[in-house]
């Protein structure tokens, strides 16, 4: 019988993957996320000076970030122009520390758990993204579109 | 509650055990310091040597006058110099360079033996007769009279007969009467700078010799051959002259008229007049130029010749050439009534001719001078002045046949010895010619003459550099090829000029190629400085933008005396590029050039290569280079090792959130500062404070340092990076040293996983001054510390820095620089220092390390003044 996937099979290395300390800028964060569109990772991961993992930074963690804060009060979105953007306080912000706008980690997996035990958590707490563990240390991330391509293709041969 | 006695022997051990620990701990501040002392003087050392090597290859360069003390005290200042950068640096290396005594005991005998090479003094009979003598018999017969024999035996010219009393007959006249020992010391120990002295000593030589007796057999000797002369000339109370014939007067010209010549002297007077001939080697002006030139005290022999007096009814001096024009084809000649003397001294006006072109066709009579009195043999001995008969009076004293005559003599002599030359002639009564001496005939040095005539500024021409230091005095043309690393130099093309930012001593591999070398930044007193002057490569140091103006392939000329370097090919500048100075044939420049060989040639010039080790060192300049590059990797290995008591350091308060201690050498922290703590306006140390200002130009970004627990629980495997381990256990964790002196700066710190040394020395001497820094560590990938160390040393190279960089380490440097300019540079460091922290997580590519170079660099620039 074949073996079942596991996580760890499908891990993106962090090697491979954005990731910066908390004392970063915002704009910093961007400038690597930029650097790395072609790859397609979207996600900037936190760590703290000892290395311990705190939180991941979103791409809609960053657009929040930009936006004008009394923006947030127009539910039809607001008539702003690039140069609106720019001038307003955002440019303050990119300044600040990442610590400001990351999210904080939800969940994570394991290495060694099955993909269906990913592919629930992130159903339940909404993330497109997860940490992989290996005991206490982050060795990687998973990405809901992985799983998603391995479970459609399993359905498939059903 | 008491104790339990049971547990005072652990208790006891413990306090012992510390008690040894903090010993130790003293001990090894101690060692330090007596190594940070070697460790400067190996820089101080080092410097000075090269200053006088510097001094010693402009003096060869022939344009300085010198003496032989001069290259003795500047030998022994380089040998004692390299000597104690030898016992130093085995200080500081724990005795690892002793190897380097080999090939220093080698060169240092070699160069003494030759600084006391004697001339041996040729043995021959005591008298040699003219015919048997000529140019190869100069050590016997001395110069002048050896060059007369060469004109009477080999041209077949009519010269005075006579003969030659040698130097072989001088020597047992010295011997027989002992005097050699306190002429010598006499010698050595005039400072002829001292007239008075001079003159004392002076004629305490002289009566020596004169007072001497001469030996039986030379006495014998010189009276048979004497005899002899009278014999065949038919006259048996022949009135001769008694001329000095030194062992050098006739090679240097500036030995002209030194010594004693007597004329119309009898038989009797005739050993008188040989010793007082010979003690006019000890007249004040003959010893000041013996000691000015540099000869040595066994050099000073002096042959004497005695020679048929001519009755001369006119005499002069002729030159083969125009000391002020000598490229013009014309022969010089002037003419007195009676003996030549009042013509070499300039007592009467004489007669002037001046002879052009071939076969003497034109010649024209410049002044015909009005004499009214003569020198002439007395009818018993000496000479006395008389009144020119009237039926002479302002009547020229040569007719064209004879000035036709002198001129052709004049051409055998230029062209049978090779050199312009200086003629005695005299016109016996009969109207038959004598040559009575030749020598080389002085000019002008071309160089001097060169750069006297041109301007300063050569008009018509674009000047694109006209700043800077000349390294090596000359001119030349070439393509410019500027070299910015050494990979560059396996293009360098033949005839190229150098152009570079810093004149690193790797560079010298090509200076045989090249036509000339300008530099952004350096020292005239650095190693490729003293190579370029080895190879005679003109060079200009210090235009401070050479490599910026100067484009690869540009044709330019570079004039090394003006410090100007011109656009495309300029003649005029070139025109005095090198000399073949005829006149530079004084011995002791012949001697220093030669121990210069032994000296100055660099073949250590790439630290990397495996013939860089003690061994490697085949001249003394290559041991001070070694000796230079060791001491600083030696010096910096210490730094990291030592571990200082608590006692012997202060805690410095500020701001930055690191815990910084300091050790304080000497004078690095103000006066009266007491207690455990220190301020940062207490601190005196020049380049602490430059490395402070630069960490603290810019806000902290970030936490507060990670605590050794922190460390230890890393999550990405660094500690089991093996490189990071020594300095977990040397205690580098938790704390951050600085060792400081006014001047010093040792400056170790780890920040999150990086660790980095700055070590700076910013004294007076820019030649002193430098900086190096060791960046290393990480905890990120090895891909992204590889990077990140790549992104500092770009940095590092933007502001001037050579870097080197082996996986995830740094190593950079900078030295031989002003004291502002490295201040600048710290400044950078001490930013990078506290700004790169755990900045290898972002490094995700080279875009990354792109982007963050130009971020950082911005940011920089905002606090240092480093014009780019």
């Amino acid at each position: 019988m074949v073996r079942e996937k596991k996580i760890k099979d499908l891990v993106i290395p962090l090697t491979d993957y954005p990731h910066m300390p908390y004392w970063g800028t915002l704009k910093e964060a961007i400038v690597q996320l930029n650097v790395v569109y072609e790859t397609g990772h979207n996600t900037v991961l936190i760590f703290d000076e000892a290395y311990e993992f705190v939180g991941i930074l979103l791409q809609t963690d960053i657009l929040k970030g930009l936006e004008p804060k009394f923006a947030r009060h127009f539910k039809e979105g607001l008539p702003l122009s690039w140069d609106d953007l720019l001038k307003s306080e955002s440019q303050k912000r990119l300044a600040q520390p990442v610590k400001e706008f990351m999210s904080g980690v939800a969940a994570t997996v394991d290495a060694e758990d099955s993909i269906l035990k990913a592919s629930h958590i992130m159903l339940r707490e909404d993330a497109h993204l997860l940490p992989v563990m290996e005991g206490d240390k982050v060795i990687g991330v998973v990405r809901m579109g992985d799983l998603f391509h391995e479970i459609t293709n399993a359905v498939l041969k059903l | 509650m008491p104790l339990p006695n049971v547990f005072q022997p652990v208790f006891d051990f413990f306090s012992k055990k510390r008690q040894e620990k903090a010993l130790r701990d003293e001990d090894d501040k101690a060692l330090f310091i007596e190594r940070y002392k070697a460790f400067r003087e190996v820089l101080k050392n080092n410097n000075e040597v090269l200053m006088t090597m510097a001094d010693m290859q402009e003096k060869a360069s022939g344009t300085f006058v010198f003496d032989r003390a001069y290259v003795e005290s500047s030998y022994q200042a380089v040998s004692d110099g390299i000597k104690r950068i030898i016992d130093n640096l085995n200080v500081l290396g724990n005795e690892k360079y002793k190897d380097l005594i080999i090939p220093y005991q080698k060169n240092d005998d070699a160069i003494r033996e030759r600084l006391s090479a004697e001339v041996a003094i040729p043995k021959t009979g005591y008298v040699l007769h003219l015919k048997e003598i000529g140019k190869e018999t100069v050590p016997s017969a001395g110069g002048k009279l050896a060059h007369l024999g060469e004109l009477a035996g080999v041209l077949g010219l009519h010269v005075p007969p006579g003969f030659v009393v040698t130097t072989y007959a001088y020597q047992a006249f010295v011997q027989h009467n002992q005097i050699q020992d306190i002429l010598n010391e006499k010698t050595s120990k005039l400072d002829v700078r001292n007239y008075d002295k001079l003159t004392a000593t002076s004629q305490e030589m002289q009566q020596l010799v004169r007072n001497g007796q001469i030996p039986a057999d030379l006495e014998k000797a010189i009276l048979d051959a004497y005899r002899a002369m009278c014999e065949r000339a038919g006259d048996e109370n022949l009135r001769v002259s008694v001329r000095s014939s030194a062992l050098h007067e006739d090679i240097m010209a500036s030995f002209a008229g030194q010594y004693e010549t007597a004329l119309n002297v009898p038989a009797e007077d005739l050993l008188a007049q040989y010793k007082s001939v010979l003690s006019s080697q000890f007249t004040p002006r003959a010893l000041f130029y013996y000691k000015d030139k540099g000869f040595h005290i066994e050099e000073m022999a002096m042959a004497v010749g005695v020679l048929a007096m001519v009755e001369s009814k006119v005499s002069g001096i002729m030159y083969s050439r125009d000391p002020g024009s000598p490229k013009e084809d014309v022969i010089l000649i002037n003419a007195v009534w009676g003996l030549g003397v009042y013509a070499v001294e300039g007592v009467v006006p004489t007669d002037n001719h001046r002879v052009f072109g071939e076969d003497a066709r034109e010649i024209t009579r410049e002044e015909i001078a009005c004499q009214e009195v003569m020198l002439v043999g007395g009818p018993e001995a000496g000479t006395h002045e008389v009144h020119v008969p009237k039926e002479l009076l302002g009547k020229p004293c040569l007719n064209n046949e004879q000035i036709s005559e002198l001129a052709g003599y004049a051409r055998k002599l230029e062209a049978h010895f090779g050199q312009p030359q200086d003629m005695e002639w005299a016109m016996d009564q009969e109207g038959r010619l004598y040559l009575l001496q030749s020598r080389p005939l002085r000019l002008a040095s071309p160089r001097a003459l060169a750069d006297e005539g041109r301007p300063m500024v050569s008009k018509g021409y674009k000047i694109l550099l006209d700043s800077g230091n000349v390294a090596c005095r000359g001119a030349g043309a070439g393509p410019v090829c500027v070299v910015n690393r050494e990979e560059d130099l396996a293009d360098f093309p033949e005839g190229g000029v150098l152009v570079v930012r810093h004149t690193h001593p790797e560079f010298a591999v090509v200076l045989q190629k090249a036509s000339a070398v300008v530099s952004d930044i350096g020292t005239v007193l650095g190693h490729l400085a003293t190579v370029a002057r080895e190879y005679d490569v003109p060079a200009i140091f210090n235009t401070e933008n050479a490599t910026r103006v100067l484009k690869n392939g540009m044709k330019v000329t570079v004039d090394a005396v003006y410090a100007n370097v011109y656009e495309g090919v300029v003649e005029e500048v070139l025109k005095g590029k090198r000399t073949t100075d005829a006149f530079q044939s004084s011995p002791v420049l012949k001697e220093l050039r030669e121990i210069l060989r032994m000296i100055t040639p660099l073949n250590l010039t790439d630290p990397r290569s495996p013939d860089f080790r003690p061994t490697g060192c085949k001249t003394l300049h290559d041991i001070t280079r070694f000796a230079h590059e060791v001491s600083m990797r030696a010096l910096f290995d210490l730094s990291k090792e030592s571990y200082f008591a608590a006692r012997s350091t202060k805690q410095l308060v500020c701001e930055v959130p690191m815990q910084w201690w300091i050790i304080d050498l000497e004078d690095g922290i103000k006066e009266g500062v007491k207690g455990k703590k220190v301020r940062y306006e207490d601190i005196q140390s020049i380049p602490m404070r430059a490395v402070w200002e630069g960490m603290t130009a810019l806000p902290w970004k970030g936490p507060p340092p990670v605590d050794t627990k922190g460390f230890l629980s890393v999550m990405f495997g660094a500690t089991t990076d093996p490189t990071m381990d020594p300095l977990v256990r040397k205690g580098f964790v938790d704390k951050n040293y600085i060792i400081i002196s006014k001047h010093f700066c040792n400056l170790s710190s780890r920040l999150g996983f990086h660790f980095s040394t700055t070590e700076a020395y910013l004294g007076h001497n820019p030649n002193e001054n430098y900086v190096s820094f060791i960046f290393k560590g990480g905890a990120a990938d090895v891909d992204r510390r590889v990077r990140r160390v790549h992104f500092v040393g770009k940095l590092l190279q933007h502001f001037d820095f050579r870097t080197e960089v082996k996986d995830d380490s740094l190593f950079a440097r900078l030295d031989g620089h002003e004291q502002d300019y490295l201040k600048e540079r710290l400044k950078v460091l001490g930013h990078i220092m506290i700004h790169t922290r755990q900045l290898d997580m972002v490094m995700f590519n080279d875009a990354m390390v792109n982007w963050y170079y130009q971020d950082m660099l911005k940011g920089i620039e905002s606090f240092v003044s480093i014009p780019h």
